[in-house]
């Protein structure tokens, strides 16, 4: 349940766990050709984002670990360089600085889209490359791609139309859509991509058109929300796309139960939040609400890669619950791995050119990096949501596995993203 | 379409006095021993931790009085912390430059968020409501949840029993005289450093009790000692840098203008609480209430 666990912990486990066998092809019999090969996490590890950075943080760490005690890569050890980004620009800046100055040419992470977006345009000066982890972002694979970064992660195009897909299946009923939504960049990008996916989607799997009415925009990070609450419960719409997050997700449910809201609405969905609403409101976990997952271990139980990334988190933290973040700071370092197992050198050019169109496993699967616009293609995660009698006071009721099937947006680096049917996005 | 008009109404005094709730300690400190305790959102966040507890603790629905007893023993708690503070840090600055005590307060609510970090861990975390304010009173198709009518019948109650103390008792007389003149107190015979550590105590009180009483408001998390800052410091300087009085009308302006600023401008929400702020500090940049501490 809790994900409280220390820095000092991961450091301690990086000598106890280890899954040899899942990472044969890496495997050399020694490390005595070289220096490790440094990676550079670059990550929210304080302030307001901090939970994801450790979260972020456990994954790479476990990665590593996984593949040191497999033989390490070209026979050498990999080490885990951290920098915190503070989910701030300027820091995710002078983090990617520090580290390319300290000789770490390979990083990832990075949390925020902000950060992401500032890091990118300094990378090739430096000469340095970004697997991003979980910023989401449509531009850092349009209009402001770098051919320095790449994203192993699913981006807000493609999760939020695989949100809209689903629930036009699962609830052909309920066509008449709203939002409240984040007044950020980030928020307007995720409600134009689901409005996106809703106006293809629907129509094809229920020969009618959904009605998509005005979203409601509120401030990032608000402490009230009662106007938008008494907003919404004047509206006709019928599914309820909640598009703040995490800890304002929490803040805007628990105000809104006095006044019925997730009874007004029949489907109550969340681009992202993971674990967090239900964790931090137990047995008023609002009923049957969807959430977007990065990574959600249950659905890929029996894989080796994803079953032993699960028990080194578990053994680690003592958490059995962990956020997708976990999954994609794993991911990222396979990714890394993978390349310079292909490329032979950590030599920025030529990881690069291995990173593009790599094919690798991963903890949900196979995933393809595409050459073109660095961005992943791979399975996108759901779950839902509902309270319990139990001492935990919520339970999962159901998941998603959506794949990645004419999701995505066909390729356009350095173009800004073209909505094919939201019009107004 | 009375709800329409009404609910900003209703919303903006509801934030008004959870922002009043949170700035009265920070206004009854500045006022009297003028330091700008930055910390202040530290230590009401650390009151909302420590009702989070004891209501885990006790388990089980709420009673409203258990609610209000979880969050005045929350206050006790902090107001205990409050008399550590003063001794070790505050007592310190009553000499120094200002500039001094916002480094020394900004240290202290990193310390604040370091604590909370170490003890409660960085989850999200959250409380209900007691089940006795958890409905709503309907009125055409005006919704005014119960919590919040209690809320803001707390805040008034909360300003009118300071504003009685300060206007008709002994005590308010020696805090205002205190405030508007310590030197002179102090030759008339009061024990000022005492009197200074009772005010930062019931500063602190005040932090924690708002802590508690707002715990089913908001989510907890190492970010809360921020979320009410910016507001309660606005707060501050329009109601006339240290006035309670001052403090309460600016609470209540500022939030209805801002809650239906954020209807009629729905794409810009939030700002019109500095939008505010800026026009009545271009009017009266003296504040509401100016020439009175207290």
């Amino acid at each position: 349940m809790s994900n409280d666990f220390s820095r000092r912990q991961i450091t301690k486990s990086l000598a106890v766990f280890g899954a040899a066998s899942a990472f044969g092809s890496f495997t050399r019999p020694s490390f005595a050709q070289g220096q490790p090969i440094r990676l550079g996490l670059i990550s929210p590890l304080s302030g307001s984002q901090e939970v994801i950075g450790r979260y972020q943080l456990a994954g790479a760490t476990i990665a590593v670990n996984q593949i040191n005690q497999a033989g390490g890569v070209l026979g050498r050890k990999i080490e885990l360089v951290t920098r915190d980004d503070k989910a701030a620009p300027a820091a995710g800046v002078a983090a990617a600085k520090d580290l390319s100055g300290n000789g770490v040419n390979l990083m990832l992470g990075v949390l925020s889209s902000g950060v992401a977006l500032a890091i990118a345009p300094t990378l090739q000066a430096d000469k340095s490359v970004l697997v991003v982890s979980a910023a989401a972002a449509n531009e850092l694979t349009h209009d402001q791609f770098s051919p320095n970064v790449f994203r192993t992660a699913d981006h807000a195009y493609s999760r939020q139309r695989a949100l809209a897909k689903l629930v036009a299946g699962d609830y052909p009923a309920v066509s008449d859509w709203t939002a409240i939504n984040p007044q950020t960049a980030i928020g307007t990008s995720n409600w134009d991509s689901f409005v996106d996916g809703m106006l293809q989607f629907y129509p094809e799997l229920n020969k009618k058109d959904p009605k998509i009415t005005d979203a409601i925009w509120a401030k990032f990070g608000a402490t009230d929300y009662k106007n938008d609450i008494a907003q919404l419960m004047r509206s006709k719409s019928e599914g309820l796309y909640c598009g703040v997050y995490g800890g304002d997700a929490v803040t805007m449910f628990g105000q809104a139960a006095a006044y019925g809201l997730t009874k007004k609405f029949k489907v109550l969905v969340d681009p992202g939040s993971e674990f967090i609403i239900a964790q931090a409101m137990g047995k008023n976990t609002p009923p049957g609400l969807w959430s977007g997952f990065h990574w959600f271990y249950g659905a890929y139980k029996g894989q080796k890669i994803n079953d032993d990334l699960y028990d080194a988190y578990v053994k680690m933290t003592g958490d059995k619950y962990p956020a997708g973040y976990v999954g994609e700071a794993h991911t990222s370092v396979l990714a890394y791995a993978n390349a310079i197992q292909k490329a032979g050198s950590t030599d920025t050019d030529k990881v690069i050119a291995a990173l593009e169109g790599l094919e690798f496993d991963s903890c949900k699967g196979m995933r393809k990096i595409r050459k073109e616009d660095h961005q992943a293609i791979c399975d996108i995660n759901f779950v839902q949501f509902g309270p319990d009698d139990t001492e935990q006071g919520w339970k999962i009721t159901d998941f998603k596995v959506i794949k990645d099937e004419g999701l995505s947006e066909a390729p356009a680096p350095g173009q800004p993203l073209k909505f094919l049917y939201n019009k107004k996005g | 379409m009375l709800a329409e008009f009404l609910s900003p109404l209703f919303n903006g005094l509801f934030s008004a006095m959870v922002v009043f709730l949170f700035a009265t300690g920070l206004t009854l400190i500045f006022g009297i021993l003028r330091i700008l305790n930055f910390a202040h959102g530290g230590f009401f966040m650390l009151g909302a931790y420590l009702a989070f507890t004891l209501v885990r603790l006790i388990g089980g629905d709420m009673s409203i009085a258990s609610y209000l007893l979880v969050s005045i023993a929350a206050g006790i708690a902090v107001g205990f912390c409050g008399l550590v503070v003063e001794r070790l840090i505050f007592r310190r600055l009553q000499h120094v430059d200002e500039a001094y005590s916002l480094i020394a307060t900004y240290a202290l609510l990193l310390i604040s968020e370091g604590a909370v970090k170490a003890i409660w861990g960085v989850s999200f975390h959250s409380a209900t409501t007691p089940s006795a304010l958890g409905s709503a009173v309907v009125v055409g198709d005006l919704v005014m949840p119960v919590f919040a009518i209690f809320i803001i019948a707390l805040g008034v109650l909360c300003y009118a029993v300071l504003e009685w103390i300060l206007q008709h008792t002994a005590v308010g007389k020696l805090m205002k005289s205190l405030a508007s003149d310590p030197w002179m107190a102090g030759m008339l015979g009061i024990n000022v450093p005492r009197f200074y550590a009772w005010i930062v105590v019931i500063g602190f009180f005040l932090a924690g009790l708002a802590g508690g009483l707002l715990l089913p408001n908001q989510t907890l998390s190492p970010n809360l000692a921020s979320v009410f800052v910016v507001q309660a410091f606005g707060v501050l300087i329009v109601g006339g840098m240290g006035n309670i009085r001052g403090a309460f009308l600016a609470s209540i302006l500022l939030c209805v203008i801002d809650s239906y600023g954020s209807i009629v401008f729905s794409q810009v929400p939030g700002i019109f609480f500095y939008v505010a702020m800026a026009v009545m500090l271009l009017a009266r940049p003296q504040g509401l209430i100016a020439g009175a501490r207290l």
